[in-house]
């Protein structure tokens, strides 16, 4: 199928489209598998990137009690804008991979928990989302703890993260 | 004075500014941030245990139990096409081969036509809770969310979370899996957690649906009996590379 660059001088319009009608043109969406670009498509883009580093504390079970789970929030920075934008991101060379921070992330599980019973074991883990508020873009970590019941020894031990965010154009949320 | 159509070395605006590249348009690049088309976390549907495993680019972490499950998500990256720069002699505005190739005089990207950039086909809103679902239940429900452009399967936007101790929103980014329960059902000692529930937005056969991936373990002395869906706000967006 031949690959074919149109425009409009008219509508400013702009397509990339393969065949020989002109459909992708005149309708993108309804042919969105035959387009290569078009000026008329909603695009995404990424309006500020942030780098930084963070560290989030130890965890025991004087902080999370036994059968329980918490949820702790972590800024990472003021955004500064009036709503909550749509973010995406990576962690940096986070146990040697760049992590993308998609959905719940599990960071560390308490490796005393490990055993090989039918049980199943590792239940004390740690997770963490992106996510952001009116004011700034924060990491959502839940924690639980099914190892301890008493003492002060760290489940999970203080770790560090390399972060790169992306704030996009999208408004996420506007009410606090 | 506004063009409906305007391209110069280090910009291109069309259709009278709709598609303008002062905006930094997510480019796919294995440099880039992650944007989920599915599931991340995978479960098997033991009635007491279940196994659990994430597995995002290459890292992995699972839950030990009486079998394990597999998979893989689908995870592509993109980035801002700004954070590509080309040499001297590819610089300016190139047509070739109907591709269209806009760089900054110092060499910064603001289009290649070449590369796939991210496109939101549709937005879809609105609320669900999820079923409760009784002690020792297992599955897997997918709840359709509405319909959405063919080919369409990759989900970004968010859904609102109301921090339990602020009472404050938090909009977290919808892609991949949410572990939104996470408890051992038991009252006795021992390391491993039964009642599980994970949730994904995710599109299947042309739906947006919210995935429901629920083990509500039914162990012996148990602490709860059903386990109770939380109501979710959420902003959609689906989208595919073009």
């Amino acid at each position: 199928m031949p690959k074919v660059l149109q425009a409009s001088g008219v509508t400013g319009k702009v397509a990339i489209y393969e065949g020989t009608s002109e459909e992708p043109f005149t309708t993108p969406l309804s042919n969105i598998d035959k387009l290569y670009f078009h000026s008329d498509l909603n695009y995404v883009s990424a309006a500020d990137k942030v780098t930084g580093t963070y560290t989030i504390p130890a965890r025991n079970q004087t902080i999370v009690p036994y059968k329980n789970g918490l949820w702790f929030e972590h800024v990472l920075f003021p955004h500064g804008r009036p709503y909550a934008p749509f973010t995406i991101g990576k962690l940096i060379n986070y146990k040697s991979v760049t992590l993308p921070l998609v959905g719940s992330i599990p960071l560390q599980m308490d490796k005393i928990s490990l055993d090989n019973g039918t049980g199943g074991n590792a239940g004390t883990w740690q997770f963490i989302a992106l996510a952001s508020d009116l004011t700034n873009v924060v990491l959502m970590e839940y924690a639980y703890n099914v190892s301890d019941d008493y003492g002060t020894r760290n489940f999970f031990e203080p770790i560090t993260l390399n972060y790169e965010i992306v704030v996009t154009d999208l408004v996420a949320g506007t009410t606090a | 004075m506004t063009y409906a159509l305007d391209m110069e070395v280090g910009r291109m605006t069309a259709a009278d500014g709709k598609f303008d590249t002062d905006k930094d348009y997510l480019t796919m690049r294995d440099s880039g941030y992650g944007i989920a088309g599915g599931v991340t976390w995978f479960f098997t549907n033991h009635n007491n245990h279940p196994g659990a495993r994430y597995s995002v680019n290459g890292y992995v972490m699972y839950k030990q139990a009486n079998t394990q499950p597999t998979g893989n998500a689908e995870v592509v990256l993109a980035e801002g096409a700004s954070s590509r720069v080309l040499p001297f002699n590819q610089r300016g505005i190139t047509i070739q081969d109907n591709n269209i190739l806009i760089t900054r005089s110092d060499g910064t990207v603001v289009l290649d036509t070449n590369e796939k950039m991210f496109v939101i086909t549709d937005t879809i809103t609105g609320n669900v809770t999820p079923p409760t679902r009784s002690l020792g239940s297992n599955g897997v429900q997918n709840i359709s969310l509405g319909s959405v452009t063919p080919g369409s399967n990759f989900v970004i936007g968010n859904l609102t979370f109301t921090h339990p101790s602020t009472g404050i929103k938090k909009y977290m980014n919808a892609g991949g899996t949410f572990i939104s329960t996470w408890y051992k059902n038991s009252i006795y000692a021992g390391p491993s957690v039964n009642g599980i529930r994970a949730l994904t937005f995710m599109v299947v056969s042309n739906q947006l649906v919210m995935r429901d991936n629920y083990n509500n373990g039914n162990s012996s002395g148990s602490i709860y009996g059903n386990m109770v869906g939380q109501n979710i706000t959420y902003n959609i967006h689906v989208g595919r590379f073009v």
